[in-house]
């Protein structure tokens, strides 16, 4: 397999007796076909694409699918060799073999055999981490934010424990391709709200939102209700008093509704046992996981008070959280230990909550959770299509006190146990999925680029429409310039 | 004695049939009415001017006038005078607030119904006021003012006697009133009825220029400019009626003439410390006359006021405590808010050190006692009594111009005062009476609480005590026989007169027995009367009385060590700004120069008087140098910003398509605390810039993170005027309302608006060449001043250079080509996220490329946004540079730049050029800073590491030679931020209940605790409705 990058570096090659023929590989790898050997067929692409493009615009003027063909599924071995391996099940293995065959990790080492029949992939001094994975998007719910017409992550009402994530995904959202370019493999797509409805973890590749999805239903959401009020002199003072009522009252409906979805439950149980069952009520039908314990909610919150208050209804409710932002965590420390519970951080380059701050305070804070032994992860929640930044928000607290491991967990290992998908996703291990990435450096430079994405055994195309269009304007100048 | 006198002197001198005596212009109906008005005070302590204090001495009034005053033996008590004893009280000249809205109708809601509310942009098409209905020049207070006796009381028991009740709407909000708190027809209560005229930073309509606080600061400057013409045109008219067309009526402007003319006062009713600094850039760039308003935070640039001499009116409304009693919400308040809590009742004080002269006004509180009870806290936080006395007396008394008639109660001043029962600043004494032109006002009625005490009496033989204790209000009563006594039940005081019921035992009597009572000085003559019908009468005398006057004042606790001000106040604020070595030696760097020695490992950097004297291996600096050993780390240049809205308190003037006179230099605010953030990444300077609303927008400023110092401080002399222009969406509104479409509405209106604007500008400066070359122009009525079109001029003369928002590449194509055709240049195109795609036609043209990193799909004209713009601009030989338009992306420019290395191959070299000297080209200052190179500015950064790495981070922050960051000196200090918090908690916590008593005024938004939120709200609109900026990432 030859990767061509931006800057005209060959990556790969392919050797061993057991090398397959070079054009087998190429014809089953879009990535492939845009090496030189195979110019022709990279036109042909891009004539499509134009066309793609402009039956798009006249659609509404948002480009609605991208171009990036679907990988198909492993059909045979596949060994990445030489490469320094950051399993984040211990320490990286240097000079290490990975070899993944039927979508799952077979054996991983300094010291493997090769089964005969492996596709081999030299990548001395590369680096090989499981893919990243990223917990706090929009991923597929929108294209374009002042589009109304592609936003799809926040349902009308305060009250949608029902709705759905993946059942919105669009597959063709050029966001994906250009997300996973850059390292992420994986995304928990999630609804915006105040009982949101549920999000799902996704593959950064697929024909359907059916194919992406590896873990729906993978947590409630929720976005609790912020609780500063902006108060300048001159506004009535009757205006605080009315966000205080309308979020107080927000809140109590809140509550009464969770009873209500407990009554109803119970009503269902007792049904078991003979009685009349509840006529059907898909909101809090839709809570019953969540109030078994089987389903973890997850709730924004960011300023101290807020957190209390969530803490305080998940407590009163038996609910199991996970508090995502937590920008004022470390005030609601005992509690987070005491009830284990996780934070995912939003954001790490992040101004602070206060003035008198330090100007550290969202760097330093994942290492400060860290040695309270508050289970973490990274998040990056972007609005501006970039949560392709996810590992560089994790690099930002390494200056400030984050061991360099610990920030790589915390893009692998770690969401992927917050979400419970550990035993498949977030470390390099025999018999997890092969879904990883293969880096000319370390990932948590921004230099450094992504070469190969495997999900699953899949070999991902990490060409995307910046890519294309970078090579399209490349070819412009070129020609100024009589190149 | 004496309460009974007072009973009737009210009746006598203060019925209503008083009100009309002293009409001179009034017909009367029915009889005339001529009392006599001549009263002599004594055994009063008197205060007659803020310095002096007379014990045991006389006042004499006459007719509302003050005819003689001084110690008892030097005055000779008239005869026909009515004495009034008051021994004990003291007097005080009437106060005098400047800063009112006494008498103003309430309105309704949102002020609609006070003085020129009612006024809407609609109205302004009608008669021939001014065409914005936020100037509002001849407005006059007095025409919808009336007295009010409720609030006129409440006023007076706080000892004012006279107010000024301004006009409260608009930018230009007309003239005000002085009036006194009598109960007088009005007639005989305006002093003056015109003067000052008011202005502000705050615009009264909604939607109509101007929306911003800069907005309204061009607007002055302009209409100031206009009144001023407005004088000359009229008078060349006049001169030379024939063969001109005459200037048009304006009401407003021309009512604004006293004011332009020196004649009469400005005054500026802003809302903090930061707009009272930019009024006195204004009072001193206009020339004008004006007091100004500066907030309960004046404290925290008294330097700044004391160097513009400027007079100011100081509030007297303090925050109250915070409430901090829950951890979760005081984890919510910052530090500069517990410190305003309790700095700001020192700042009279700290205001009255730095040599300002200023008055205080009883503005934001509500109730009279309040007043009172805040002086008492300025004094005790080092107001000295004579500062404080004349801030409310002769200081605006003089300011005024009234110094002969009010502020002191010297002969031949206007009898108004008021009469305490103790001292008003050492005792918690209240204002009994207030007189306002000699007629007299009593506040505090007879007061029952004189009346308690203990009675001694005989009842038959045996020696009794009738006991009165408790409470004016709930009184207690005993009857007491040697060892037994009996408790007084129903008790009541009407006047002078008591009765109560009391179990007839020790009278001899069975059953209750009544007692009516009179009390008068010390005897106390009344009867029992008995179930059977016996009376029985007796006479008592005090033998222990209730004790008189106030109780003494109580400070409030403070903090035991002195909590200095800081600059700028609260933490990270330094106590004085800092200085640099004279000489510095950075050595044994990997020195990234972004000069053409490229970066040196194992190098020095050499600074001398704040420039760089050498870069190079083996540098040897004096003895004296500060040597710094960086040996592992890497130096860079200090990081430019070329799209920067930190520091700003108002980004879009969005209400008009052409807001060029306005300048976001304006309203820079150096005390954003992202400020120092920024410093903390790296970050030396700033281009601040207006928002994106409008096709051309304000005027830019470039500043240096000066951290700890004032607006002018912040600035950088030398960079070359610039303006923001913008194109695409936001101008043509595509993500604002129906309601809010104006023209340009689409790509192709904007490519002609901005035509039809520099042909304007043209046609302007050919009307001024034709007045001047006029041999008759002294004659003719000159151009009127266009300060937005000056603007333009500034442009098509090169003076004044383009920061251009843009996105699309047809229209970055557009602007060039009309640039080119009217002859300016379009220097830089910021954002230009599709520059990429016509980078051969900027290259072309000169203009330069500033680019987010890697932004892209939050809106349709981003679509085609790639992280490899900076790459391919670069290719084509453009200076490219990287902006962050985001006050927390602007503290990693470093790995921002670094993205370029990541997208098209920039070789790392050049990445840090894309934030060092490349925005520095764009701003024309590369000769100045930019790079390290011998002689240019000392700006530059230590980090741990490679500046293109996420692993690294800054540790020293260097600008002009000087550490404004430093990672050690910042941990250091934390410790301390953190004690200080928990001290001001303490002491808030120990005061906490005030409000749960009721003492409070929880319903009502605390002002000054909110300043920083007064400024952000401008923020709202277009890109930056985010919280403050575009969200990132």
């Amino acid at each position: 397999m030859n990767i061509v990058d931006e800057f005209g570096r060959n990556h790969e090659r392919v050797v061993g007796a057991t090398n397959p023929p070079r054009v087998m590989f190429s014809d089953n790898h879009p990535v492939a076909s845009r090496s030189a050997a195979t110019r022709v067929g990279t036109l042909r692409s891009m004539t499509w694409k134009y066309l793609a493009l402009l039956v798009a615009l006249a659609f509404g003027g948002v480009a609605l699918a991208h171009d990036m063909i679907p990988a198909p599924a492993q059909t045979r071995p596949i060994a990445l060799r030489g490469a320094t391996i950051h399993t984040m099940a211990g320490a990286p293995i240097e000079n290490g073999t990975i070899v993944f065959d039927a979508g799952k990790i077979v054996a991983l080492g300094a010291d493997v055999q090769i089964p005969s029949g492996t596709q081999l992939i030299e990548a001395t001094g590369k680096h090989i981490y499981p893919g990243l994975i990223a917990s706090n998007t929009r991923l597929g719910l929108v294209e374009t934010n002042a589009v109304k017409a592609t936003v799809d992550f926040q349902e009308h009402g305060d009250h949608n424990p029902n709705v759905r994530a993946e059942r919105a995904i669009n597959p063709d959202s050029e966001q994906i391709p250009v997300t996973r370019t850059n390292g992420v493999a994986l995304a928990m797509a999630r609804p915006f709200g105040l009982l949101a409805g549920q999000g799902a973890v996704i593959r950064l590749d697929g024909w359907t939102y059916e194919e992406m999805t590896l873990q729906p239903r993978a947590a409630m959401f929720m976005d609790w209700p912020r609780s500063d009020f902006w108060s300048p002199p001159w506004l009535p003072p009757k205006r605080k008093e009315e966000f205080k009522k309308k979020r107080a009252k927000r809140l109590k409906e809140l509550d009464a509704f969770v009873e209500k979805a407990k009554a109803y439950h119970q009503a269902k149980k007792a049904a078991e046992a003979g009685g009349k069952s509840p006529e059907f009520d898909p909101r809090l039908e839709a809570m019953g996981a969540l109030l078994r314990g089987e389903q973890p909610i997850w709730i924004t919150a960011n300023r101290a008070d807020q957190i209390h208050e969530a803490l305080d209804f998940t407590a009163r409710h038996g609910l199991k959280m996970v508090l995502v932002g937590g920008d004022q965590a470390m005030t609601a420390v005992e509690i987070l230990e005491a009830r284990d519970i996780p934070v995912v951080l939003q954001r790490i380059n992040a101004l602070p909550v206060r003035r008198d701050d330090t100007y550290d305070e969202a760097f330093t804070l994942p290492n400060r959770l860290r040695e309270a032994g508050i289970r973490f992860c990274i998040a990056v929640t972007s609005r501006m299509g970039n949560t392709r930044n996810l590992a560089y928000e994790a690099a930002a607290a390494v200056p400030f006190g984050l061991p360099e491991d610990e920030a790589l967990k915390a893009v692998t290992l770690y969401p992927a146990q917050i979400m419970g998908i550990a035993d498949r996703v977030g470390s390099l291990e025999k018999g997890k999925d092969a879904t990883l990435i293969v880096a000319d450096g370390n990932i948590l430079e921004i230099p450094t680029q992504v070469e190969h994405m495997f999900i699953e055994g899949r070999a991902i195309d990490l060409d995307n429409r910046h890519r294309q269009l970078y090579r399209k304007y490349k070819t412009k100048y070129d020609r100024i310039k009589g190149e | 004695m004496k309460h009974c006198l007072i009973g009737v002197l009210a009746l006598l001198f203060f019925g209503p049939s008083m009100a009309g005596s002293a009409h001179q212009t009034r017909p009367v109906e029915g009889l005339h009415q001529n009392p006599h008005r001549v009263f002599a005070l004594t055994g009063i302590t008197l205060n007659p001017t803020p310095e002096e204090t007379l014990e045991q001495a006389v006042l004499v009034i006459r007719d509302g006038i003050v005819e003689a005053y001084g110690p008892r033996d030097s005055v000779k008590i008239p005869a026909d005078a009515v004495v009034l004893d008051m021994a004990g009280k003291h007097v005080y000249p009437g106060f005098i607030d400047l800063y009112s809205n006494y008498g103003l109708p309430s309105g309704k809601k949102g002020g609609s119904g006070k003085p020129g509310a009612a006024k809407s942009s609609k109205d302004t098409a009608k008669g021939t006021g001014h065409a914005s209905p936020e100037v509002r020049a001849g407005l006059r207070v007095l025409d919808s003012w009336s007295p009010n006796e409720k609030q006129a009381k409440k006023w007076r028991a706080g000892g004012f006697t006279a107010m000024l009740s301004l006009p409260d709407t608009g930018v230009v909000r007309g003239q005000s009133a002085l009036v006194l708190l009598g109960t007088d027809h009005a007639n005989d209560l305006v002093l003056d009825g015109s003067t000052p005229q008011v202005l502000s930073f705050q615009s009264g309509v909604p939607m109509v220029y101007p929306d911003s606080s800069m907005g309204a600061m061009a607007m002055i400057r302009q209409t100031i400019h206009d009144a001023r013409w407005y004088l000359d045109a009229h008078r060349a008219y006049q001169a030379h009626p024939e063969g001109q067309a005459p200037p048009a009526l304006d009401t407003d402007l021309a009512a604004l003439a006293p004011f332009v003319s020196h004649k009469k006062p400005f005054l500026f009713a802003v809302r903090n410390h930061q707009e009272a600094l930019r009024a006195g850039k204004l009072i001193e760039e206009l020339k004008l006359d004006a007091w100004v308003f500066a907030g309960d935070d004046a404290y925290r640039r008294a330097e700044s006021f004391r160097k513009r001499s400027m007079r100011l009116i100081l509030p007297l409304d303090f925050p109250e405590a915070p409430d901090v009693a829950d951890p979760a919400v005081e984890a919510t308040l910052d530090l500069r808010d517990l410190r305003h809590w309790y700095l700001a009742p020192a700042s009279p004080g700290i205001m009255e050190k730095a040599g300002l002269s200023f008055a205080l006004t009883a503005h934001g509180l509500e109730k009279g006692g309040e007043v009172l009870d805040r002086l008492r806290q300025a004094h005790d936080r080092g107001l000295s009594r004579t500062t404080l006395l004349s801030a409310l007396t002769t200081v605006p008394a003089n300011w005024l111009g009234l110094g002969q008639t009010l502020g002191t109660l010297e002969t031949g001043r206007m009898a108004n005062f008021f009469i305490t029962d103790g001292d008003l600043l050492t005792t918690k004494s209240k204002v009994l009476e207030s007189w306002v032109k000699g007629r007299r006002k009593v506040l505090v009625e007879t007061e029952t609480g004189d009346l308690l005490g203990d009675y001694s009496l005989k009842l038959g033989k045996k020696k009794t005590t009738l006991s009165l204790a408790g409470s004016a209000k709930k009184p207690t009563g005993k009857l007491k026989q040697g060892k037994k006594e009996e408790d007084l039940k129903k008790i009541t005081f009407t006047g002078h007169r008591m009765t109560a019921v009391v179990p007839a035992d020790l009278l001899g009597g069975t059953g209750q027995a009544r007692l009516t009572a009179t009390i008068e000085g010390e005897t106390l003559s009344g009867v029992f009367l008995l179930a059977d019908g016996r009376r029985q009468t007796f006479e008592a005398t005090r033998t222990k009385g209730h004790k008189n006057g106030p109780k003494p004042h109580k400070k409030k606790p403070i903090l035991e060590q002195p909590l200095p001000v800081l600059v700028p106040d609260g933490a990270y604020g330094r106590a004085n700004l800092p200085t640099g070595p004279k000489v510095v030696l950075v050595r044994n760097a990997t020195i990234w120069t972004a000069g053409p020695q490229g970066i040196l490992e194992g190098a020095d950097l050499l600074v001398e008087d704040g420039k760089v004297k050498a870069v190079g291996k083996g540098l040897q600096a004096p003895g004296d140098a500060t040597v710094i050993d960086a040996a592992g780390k890497h130096v860079s240049p200090g990081l430019i910003d070329e799209h920067s809205h930190t520091a700003l308190n108002s980004v879009n003037e969005w209400t008009t398509t052409n807001s060029a006179e306005v300048s976001v230099g304006d309203v820079i605010d150096p005390d954003d605390i992202n400020l120092y953030r920024q410093l903390a990444g790296g970050l030396t300077m700033a281009n601040q810039l207006h928002g994106s609303a409008n096709p051309i927008g304000g005027r830019n400023s470039v500043i240096k993170l000066r951290w700890g110092g004032h607006a002018d401080d912040l600035l950088f002399d030398g960079a070359m005027p610039g303006i923001k222009f913008a194109l695409g969406e936001n101008v043509k509104r595509s993500n604002s309302p129906d309601s809010w479409q104006r023209y340009p509405s689409t790509r192709m209106g904007v490519d002609q608006f901005f035509r039809d604007q520099f042909k304007a500008a043209a046609a302007y400066r050919k009307a001024w060449q034709k007045w001047r070359n006029d041999p008759n122009a002294d004659n003719l009525i000159p151009p009127r001043k266009d300060l937005r079109l000056e603007v333009l001029l500034e442009i098509l003369d090169g003076k004044r250079q383009i920061h251009c928002h843009s996105y699309r590449q047809d229209e970055i194509l557009m602007l060039i080509r009309v640039a080119d055709e009217l002859g300016f240049k379009v220097d830089v195109f910021t954002h230009i996220l599709e520059g990429y795609k016509v980078a051969e036609a900027m290259a072309e043209h000169g203009a330069m490329g500033n680019t987010f990193s890697d932004w892209w799909t939050y809106k349709v004209e981003v679509q085609d946004a790639i992280p490899h713009n900076a790459a391919l601009m670069t290719g084509m030989g453009i200076a490219v540079g990287v902006n962050s338009d985001d006050d927390e992306l602007a503290r990693r420019l470093n790995t921002e730049a670094a993205k370029a290395v990541k997208y098209g191959g920039m070789t790392p070299e050049d990445a840090i050029k894309l934030a060092t000297i490349n925005p520095a080209k764009q701003l024309r200052i590369d000769d100045r800073v930019g790079s390290l190179e011998p002689g240019k500015d000392a700006d530059f950064v230590i980090w741990s590491g490679s500046p293109l790495s996420t692993l690294s981070r800054c540790e020293q922050t260097w600008i002009d030679g000087v550490r404004y960051f430093d990672i050690e000196t910042d941990r250091a200090a934390r410790e301390s931020w953190r004690t200080q918090r928990n001290q001001l908690v303490q002491l808030a916590l120990s005061q906490g209940d005030a409000k749960k008593k009721g003492k409070g005024r929880q319903s009502k938004p605390r002002r000054g605790l909110h300043c920083d939120d007064v400024d952000a709200f401008e923020y709202g609109s277009h890109d930056h409705a985010w919280g403050g900026h575009h969200e990132h990432r």
